[in-house]
């Protein structure tokens, strides 16, 4: 029964999205479009298995593999902007708050009525520099919701505050430089009437930092660095050093050439984790600059690696470096997750992170101590991490040297994951979207020029092998090994959603795909008419039913100019996408699904 | 012609028609025609030799003007004369024009002249094929200088190492100009060596058995095999650079594969028996020439003979000498020494030979004589200087320096050019029927000897000093300015000493005296016929019972008669005692080699800028080849 | 008879040397006219210095020039944004479409006074010849057609084909409003 009411086609094409449904356009009025996948959707409707959906449906219905077959398309939203879309929706009961990648407008959508018509909607002003300061589908900005305030962070570095009733801003303040290659990457984070919000900006050399500001008045209250003395870093009295050496004074100066450390990257340019029990704030630092590493020989404190800081004052309590000396520029900038579990027999607080360098590290987040960290995709540049070090165990053939080429280090730069991964207690199992990726890294030299890319080196990315370039990981977090491993044809870079028993999640060319949680199996699919690149959200929609949303687009329009002929085009990801297929529609779409 | 006729022998011919009747017809069966088209088409051995040498010592007049102009430069320090980009096409054409167009051709064109007068024949084998290869050089040598011209000469260096000839570092054509020079010269050496194996393998005259081969024509041999192993190196070499450069192959490139160090060894494997396939004519042609100016024969023919196949052997074992400063292995590094120390043994033992053949005999010191004493001391000056760089811990500071530039010229123009200008003042005569001035040509030697050893003796010095080849500039500070300006000075003694050569042999090719058929009562074959020689080298092919046939045969010398006089015949003999075993068909006169050369020429000029040359100008190379090798119809030569 | 094929090697023989020559060296006075550019109100387009064409356009038919273009293109982190010509955060260079236009002049300005959407300035960075040299290569990566004098590849990883192998264009530019 689910399977005939699948209206798309899984298969090579992304075809224009079947449209018996209402498409809401922006400042028009009602209109169809029937294509023929929509005649056969319709023809598919009517097929004897459909019989049962036109029974009365009971009240309420939750999301759950036995209802997901059921999930229609209650309407589309177009934005028109020519993407990459990295920020999920934000439903707030009757409101449903969208961001757009830069430019941002920020529209707020009203759920009670059936076509979502638009509230409000907010344009803050756009320095056009940052459009150059994000790459590759890289985050761009984000918000938050909190005590009836939305939080923005946008590319061009503002911070901004609105009421999330009727889009009047409260406040706005200037957190970022773009003309020093300086952004935000994603969303803030409310935390006991602060904001946290971190820079992006590795590939630039722009030094990293995290900052606290007042919620109520946008008035910084810290600001710490991940490179540079100790009281610029927030290193002091309660600096638990987790492993010799850094526990010397002001090593994120000592371990860096002299006055490296100013362009030394480490940016927070992923989500920042507020623990209230302990009133510890969590963050990865990015990688450090320039890539090559011969340029900055030393551990390069205190970049790719994660922090648990006080909120308070954002003094740091630890820091666990899980790439020290970074050789691909992975950073440790993906998402983590905070969770309260048994671990081994015993309750622990624990810190979830699947990091770039492909292992899933389990931590103690009271103290930082590394308790597992095993490989949840290829790797062959490291043989395991050492417990006892917490450093990786690097094989000395994939050394990345000036002037020479190493070819074939799994995992590849962007990182095995940069998306949000999810965690079902019932399952016990850990979602990772991840990438399966290895790549020729040739180290050249870089010279910094502020406002241009500081990296010096050439990469080109390839599958790790036949398997998918992609792969959803469902990793049994007890036994610190992949339950069931979904391939995927390209690599995932949106987040996951896990809820009510299922994984849903959405692909580069545009499939957004709901699996078992428990078995891994394919339950739905939808095709997008663009790539998906953010997480889709779950909600119970104002009129008591489950609701489903994804903001597709993946920037691959005319508009982004990419031309992947050039292997090392996207940071050597064009050499992998090669073979994705043109959006036939790519701006930014909000895809809403709902269970009738 | 009737079958009768066709093969009409010369001995019946003296019976029937009396004395002269041999040599008209004869003259009528292997002359070239006249005028234009039959100097492109023939296929003498003599008019192509003649030729080659001429065009060679053009090539060396030219090289030579272009290391004045750098001596001009240098003479003061920071000096403007020359641009930084003019200076680097200037040292890169001289040494690539000495070595690629003067060197290696002069040899080879000697060789073409003289192995069959030596070797008692009428013709070279397959003389079609020398024409062929003589076209080729000349086309080579022309792009090369038009392209200098044109501001597109090479300028990486006579040996364009990788990285800097590659396709990132040598913009433009330039680099590609010198790789398929290489191609066009290594086509027209490859072509007469070739040559050369087979006349003096299987033309002997009849009686001369090995032990009774002229040395020179034992230099020859080798040379020659020397040249078919050492050159396919560096033409793989430069095609492979060519196509770094054109169609973007990675044979060089490290970070995609390849391996810079990869050039240096195709280069030097080629590179260091090259300067030997140049050194062996010149000392074989010492020791031909030595015998008629101490009146006795050559002391210690199985030890020259077999100094020169070990010299010709050994040489293959010595490149690595060359990359002594690239960071090799220690364990190849010394093995590298020992070898090139060691072929110091043969080339000393050669030395001993002559010393010993002058200290028996009685030196008469006429020009050529003058020549190889210049010699003796010029080339073991730089063989001491060669084992001084042999060694690593000092070649590693002498590298790349002027001590180097000043061993190599030592080693080749007192090696090489020294015996060959004593060869040219002998076999003058032979080749135009006149002498050249012995007043004259004592001039030359002494302001060759004195110019040459002012001139690049010094530079020993400025090596020591750290003075840096392929440098346009330097400044005053660092004191070389003093010593620069005494070498260009006396540069134009040397220049002078070349000045006066040339004049005299144009001179005297006019108006020298005439030179009869043995000027220098000498012992070889060559000597018997008239000079210059006429078309059919020999009326009959004489047949030899010693090393030195014309002194021992003074009365008369025997000959073998039975070749056919309508025809053109030559004799093939055995490879050991050169018993007569076959009479053989030598080609017409043909026009097929210049249009084949000609093709051959836009195939490749053209593959700098495309490689679809290799395919569209493939079709008229096949249908050159088509007409040369087509048929004749006459049954000798479809046997 | 013998005329007519010099008249045809004739524009062979002066191409080479145009192409070929090498001047490492600027004289000052030529130096200063290459910054006389005149732009138009838009920034896009405009009028070339004179002495370009004086000097027979060698930022255009210069392989010396093409490559030093090449070689800065590296050195000064082109890359960074625009990877080997395919584009990252910075648009593809290689695929033929150029957002200002396509002539000299707009790609001189933009290296010059840098653009709205991100491209920094060079003015402080580069030299006006510098400048040249960039606009040259540049013109070189996305042209429709290779030319004889165009840089070949580095000796480094090889991302694309080279510049002398491969028209930048594949398919046709698409323009925005599709």
């Amino acid at each position: 029964m689910r399977l005939a009411a699948l209206p798309a086609v899984v298969g090579h094409s992304i075809t224009p999205v079947a449209a018996a449904v209402v498409d809401r356009e922006l400042g028009q009025p009602w209109g169809f479009r029937v294509t023929g996948w929509a005649v056969a959707a319709l023809l598919a409707m009517a097929l004897p298995g459909n019989v049962g959906a036109a029974e009365v449906p009971p009240a309420e219905k939750e999301l759950t593999p036995a209802s997901v077959g059921q999930l229609r398309l209650a309407f589309t939203f177009r934005t028109h902007h020519p993407g990459p879309a990295t920020q999920a929706p934000l439903a707030d009961g009757k409101t449903l708050f969208l961001l757009t990648p830069f430019p941002h407008t920020l529209y707020a959508l009203d759920l009670a009525t059936p076509d979502a018509t638009v509230r409000w909607r907010y344009t803050p002003e756009a320095d056009g520099t940052a459009r150059g300061r994000s790459c590759c589908g890289e985050g761009q900005g984000g918000m938050s919701l909190e005590g009836g305030r939305l939080y923005v962070n946008t590319l061009d570095g503002r911070t901004l505050a609105l009421d999330a009733a009727n889009g009047a801003p409260a406040w706005e303040v200037r957190t970022a430089d773009p003309s020093s290659g300086e952004s935000l990457a994603s969303a803030p984070l409310p935390a006991g009437g602060k904001l946290l919000l971190g820079n992006a900006g590795d590939r630039f050399g722009v030094r990293g930092w995290i900052a606290a500001l007042d919620a109520g008045t946008g008035r910084r209250l810290w600001r710490l660095h991940s490179t540079g003395e100790d009281a610029e870093v927030g290193i002091g009295a309660g600096f638990r050093p987790l492993y010799p050496g850094d526990d010397r004074a002001d090593r994120g100066v000592a371990s860096w050439p002299p006055s490296a450390w100013q362009q030394g990257g480490g940016g927070v340019s992923g989500p920042i984790l507020w623990d209230a029990g302990s009133g510890l704030v969590f963050h990865g630092t990015g990688h450090p600059a320039p890539l090559v590493p011969d340029q900055r020989q030393g551990d390069n404190r205190w970049t790719s690696g994660l922090f648990a800081r006080e909120l308070e004052t954002g003094r740091a309590r630890w820091f666990d470096p899980l790439n020290s000396h970074d050789l691909y520029g992975l950073g440790a900038t993906a998402s983590s997750l905070l969770l309260d579990r048994d671990w081994r027999g015993a309750p622990r607080r624990l810190l979830v992170h699947p990091d770039a360098n492909g292992h899933v590290y389990v931590l103690d987040r009271g103290t930082g101590e590394i308790l597992s960290a095993e490989p949840f995709v290829p790797v062959n540049a490291t043989a395991g991490v050492d417990l006892a070090t917490g450093a990786l165990r690097r094989d000395e053939s994939k050394a990345v040297r000036r002037g020479r080429m190493t070819r074939d280090i799994c995992p590849a730069s962007p990182g095995a994951v940069t998306g949000a991964s999810a965690f079902l207690p019932e399952t016990g199992l850990l979602y990772i979207p991840s990438r399966r990726l290895c790549m020729d890294m040739e180290a050249r030299n870089a010279n910094y020029i502020r406002g241009t890319g500081f990296t010096g080196a050439n990469l080109r990315l390839r599958p790790a092998d036949g398997e998918g370039q992609g792969a959803l990981v469902g990793w049994d977090l007890e036994a610190g090994r992949p339950a069931w491993t979904v391939p995927e044809r390209f690599p995932l870079s949106g987040g996951v959603l896990a809820t009510g028993g299922l994984v849903v999640y959405g692909t580069l060319d545009g499939v957004l795909k709901a699996l078992d949680a428990r078995s891994g199996a394919v339950l739905w699919q939808f095709q997008a008419a663009s790539g998906i690149l953010s997480r889709p959200v779950a909600f119970r929609g104002p009129d008591g039913h489950a609701q489903l949303a994804v903001l597709a687009g993946s920037g691959d329009g005319p508009e982004a100019e990419i031309d992947r002929r050039d292997a090392s085009a996207e940071d050597g990801m064009g050499n992998v996408l090669r073979d994705l297929p043109r959006s036939p529609d790519p701006g930014v779409t909000l895809y809403m699904f709902r269970l009738p | 012609m009737t079958p009768a006729e066709r093969d009409l022998r010369d001995a019946a011919l003296e019976a029937t028609e009396g004395a002269g009747a041999l040599e008209r017809r004869l003259e009528r069966t292997w002359r070239t025609r006249e005028g234009f088209w039959g100097a492109l088409s023939t296929v003498d051995h003599k008019i192509i030799g003649r030729r080659y040498i001429v065009t060679a010592f053009a090539f060396l007049a030219l090289g030579g003007v272009l290391a004045m102009l750098m001596r001009l430069q240098l003479a003061r320090p920071e000096s403007r004369f020359l641009s930084a980009d003019l200076y680097n096409q200037i040292f890169t054409i001289h040494g690539a024009n000495m070595m690629f167009l003067f060197a290696v051709p002069v040899a080879e064109a000697m060789a073409v002249y003289l192995v069959p007068l030596l070797v008692g024949t009428r013709n070279i084998a397959f003389p079609r094929l020398g024409a062929f290869s003589y076209w080729v050089y000349l086309f080579g040598g022309i792009m090369l200088w038009v392209a200098f011209i044109l501001q597109t000469g090479p300028d990486v260096g006579w040996f364009a190492y990788v990285p800097l000839s590659g396709p990132q570092y040598a913009s433009g054509k330039r680099a590609d100009v010198w790789a398929q020079m290489i191609t066009f010269t290594e086509i027209s050496a490859l072509a007469v060596a070739v040559e050369i194996v087979v006349t003096v393998l299987k033309q002997r005259a009849p009686g001369m058995s090995l032990d009774r081969i002229p040395i020179v024509v034992w230099a020859m041999l080798v040379m020659a095999f020397m040249i078919i192993l050492a050159m396919p190196a560096v033409v793989t070499g430069s095609s492979v650079l060519i196509m770094d450069r054109l169609v973007g192959t990675h044979f060089f490139n490290p970070a995609e594969g390849g391996d810079v160090l990869l050039w240096q060894h195709l280069f030097w494997f080629f590179g260091h028996p090259e300067v030997y396939i140049i050194f062996l004519p010149s000392v074989g042609m010492l020791s031909t020439m030595l015998p008629s100016f101490v009146r006795r024969p050559i002391f210690g023919y199985l030890a020259l003979v077999m100094s020169i196949m070990a010299i010709g052997v050994l040489a293959f074992g010595l490149w690595v000498h060359h990359m002594f400063t690239t960071g090799l292995p220690r364990l190849g590094e010394s093995f590298f020494t020992a070898s090139s120390m060691a072929i110091a043994v043969p080339a000393g033992t050669q030395i001993f030979c002559w010393i010993a053949t002058i200290w028996l005999g009685r030196p008469v010191f006429r020009v050529p004589f003058l020549f190889i004493l210049a010699f003796f001391f010029t080339f073991v000056l730089g063989g001491m200087t060669g084992v001084m760089v042999a060694s690593v811990p000092l070649d590693t500071q002498l590298h790349d320096t002027y001590f180097v530039v000043a061993h190599f010229h030592y080693v080749l123009v007192g090696g090489a050019v020294f015996p060959l200008l004593g060869a040219i003042y002998y076999w003058f005569p032979k080749i135009t029927g006149r002498m050249m001035s012995e007043r004259i040509g004592r001039w030359v030697v002494g302001l060759l000897f004195l110019g040459f050893n002012f001139t690049f003796f010094p530079m020993h010095i400025l090596g020591l000093q750290g003075m840096p080849r392929r440098i346009y500039a330097y400044p005053p500070e660092l004191g070389w300015g003093g010593m620069n300006l005494f070498v260009s000075l006396c540069s134009i003694a040397l220049a002078a000493g070349f000045l006066l050569f040339f004049v005299d042999a144009v001179r005297s090719a006019r108006k020298g005296p005439p030179a009869g058929d043995n000027p220098w009562d000498a012992s070889t074959l060559e000597w018997a016929t008239t000079s210059p020689p006429p078309p059919y080298n020999f009326a009959r092919i004489p047949v030899v019972t010693s090393a030195a046939p014309l002194w021992d045969e003074r009365a008369a010398l025997p000959v073998a008669s039975g070749l056919s006089v309508n025809r053109r015949e030559l004799l093939i003999t055995t490879m050991g005692t050169a018993t007569p075993e076959v009479r053989e068909t030598s080609p017409q006169n043909s026009i097929w080699p210049f249009w084949a050369a000609l093709a051959t020429s836009v195939m490749l000029v053209w593959s700098i800028f495309s490689p679809w040359a290799l395919v569209w100008a493939s079709i008229p190379v096949a249908i050159t080849l088509i007409g040369w090798f087509w048929p004749r119809g006459t049954p000798e030569d479809d046997a | 008879m013998r005329v007519i094929p010099a008249a045809l090697l004739l524009p062979l023989i002066l191409a080479g040397c145009k192409r070929e020559a090498r001047e490492t060296r600027l004289d000052p006075p030529v130096a200063e006219a290459l910054g006389g550019v005149r732009v138009m109100a838009n920034g896009i387009s405009g009028q070339p210095p004179m002495v370009n064409a004086a000097q027979g356009e060698p930022y255009r038919n210069n392989a010396y020039q093409l490559a030093q273009g090449k070689r800065l293109y590296e050195w000064f982190n082109c890359q960074g944004c625009h990877a080997d010509g395919g584009g990252a955060s910075g648009p593809a260079l290689m695929n033929g479409w150029w957002r200002y236009g396509p002539d000299a002049v707009s790609i001189f300005v933009t290296l010059r006074d840098g653009r709205p959407n991100g491209m920094p300035s060079f003015r402080d960075r580069l030299t006006t010849e510098q400048m040249w040299q960039l606009t040259g290569y540049l013109q070189n990566l996305g042209a429709t057609v290779a030319a004889t004098a165009a840089p070949s590849r580095n000796d480094a990883m090889q991302t694309r084909p080279a510049e002398n192998r491969a028209p930048a264009m594949g398919a046709l530019p698409v323009s925005p409003d599709r």
